[in-house]
């Protein structure tokens, strides 16, 4: 438990973080394509190693889970081509990630700390510059 | 002389006929497979590999490929084979299957070629390094032969394995 609390720690350290409210789809993975209920929610912050969001949904440490959520301008930063548009329409970001940290902060409501343990590379740096970008301003 | 110019244009055209499939060869513990190319998605470098718990030995994790989430599977821990070390060569081979993507690491992709249905034999009797329930069939090109793979077939075994460890984990508890 320690243990990944200091992991949490480190990835804070790591990646810089910011608070933001941007909507979540959160659902257990499942390996085998089973279909698994998916929730939605609300981010608190996030960064290029992880973000929290607020659940209603108890995780458990360790829980890995589908994460997608839509954070405006993101995509921009990546190495692909970009063209913003009328008709574009913004990609959630979308990352398997595993739960470090549950707090619960009402009566059934939980405040949910998770690292991203499969995203794309590119479009984790793309998060990294949006942030980098974000905090310059 | 006519004439035979005429039967010349009638065997082309009789090859022409002749179903082609096209395929994508790639080697494996020292053999040649290959998959139909409208299975095919992609071939990626081997990149990281996050792996997921409580999964069958030959399953090494997931990639995240463009925000898809791909599992990742060792054919030479599926089927018993002696393991090989990772080099430059070896590649992640992403196919569809059922709607969904999944993937294999390979020694080496090699060509696509096209082979037309007649080349093609059914799977022998003899014991093959993968099981013949996930062989279409033998195809021979230029000397080269070409172990032809189901890969809807490969998935079934691939996901029986996986439900089997999942219905013997909800039992215990």
């Amino acid at each position: 438990m320690r243990e990944q609390q200091n992991e949490c720690a480190d990835n804070q350290r790591q990646y810089a973080r910011i608070a933001a409210k941007y909507v979540l789809y959160h659902e257990r993975y499942s390996f085998n394509g089973e279909k698994k209920e998916v929730v939605s929610g609300n981010i608190r912050d996030y960064s290029g190693g992880g973000l929290c969001f607020e659940s209603n949904i108890e995780y458990k440490m360790g829980d890995l889970l589908k994460l997608r959520v839509g954070i405006p301008g993101w995509e921009r930063f990546k190495t692909e081509f970009y063209k913003e548009d009328k008709m574009f329409k913004s990609k959630e970001v979308v990352a398997l990630a595993s739960v470090v940290r549950v707090e619960c902060i009402e009566d059934r409501r939980f405040e949910i700390g998770v690292d991203f343990v499969a995203i794309d590379g590119d479009h984790r740096r793309a998060l990294i510059k949006q942030i980098k970008a974000f905090l310059r301003l | 002389m006519y004439e035979d110019i005429f039967s010349e244009t009638m065997e082309e055209e009789n090859i022409e006929q002749e179903e082609v499939v096209q395929l994508v060869c790639f080697r494996f513990a020292d053999e040649e497979y290959a998959i139909n190319i409208t299975d095919v998605c992609e071939v990626i470098r081997l990149g990281h590999i996050s792996p997921v718990p409580q999964m069958p030995h030959f399953t090494l994790g997931v990639v995240n490929i463009r925000g898809e989430i791909v599992p990742v599977f060792d054919l030479r821990k599926k089927f018993g084979l002696p393991e090989k070390q990772i080099d430059d060569q070896t590649k992640l081979l992403v196919v569809e299957t059922r709607g969904s993507n999944i993937s294999f690491i390979v020694d080496e992709v090699l060509d696509n070629v096209k082979l037309g249905v007649s080349a093609i034999d059914p799977s022998p009797a003899v014991k093959m390094k993968i099981k013949r329930q996930c062989i279409t069939g033998l195809g021979e090109l230029e000397g080269r032969m070409i172990i032809i793979l189901d890969l809807e077939k490969l998935n079934e075994t691939i996901m029986e394995d996986i439900n089997a460890i999942r219905l013997g984990k909800n039992k215990g508890s």
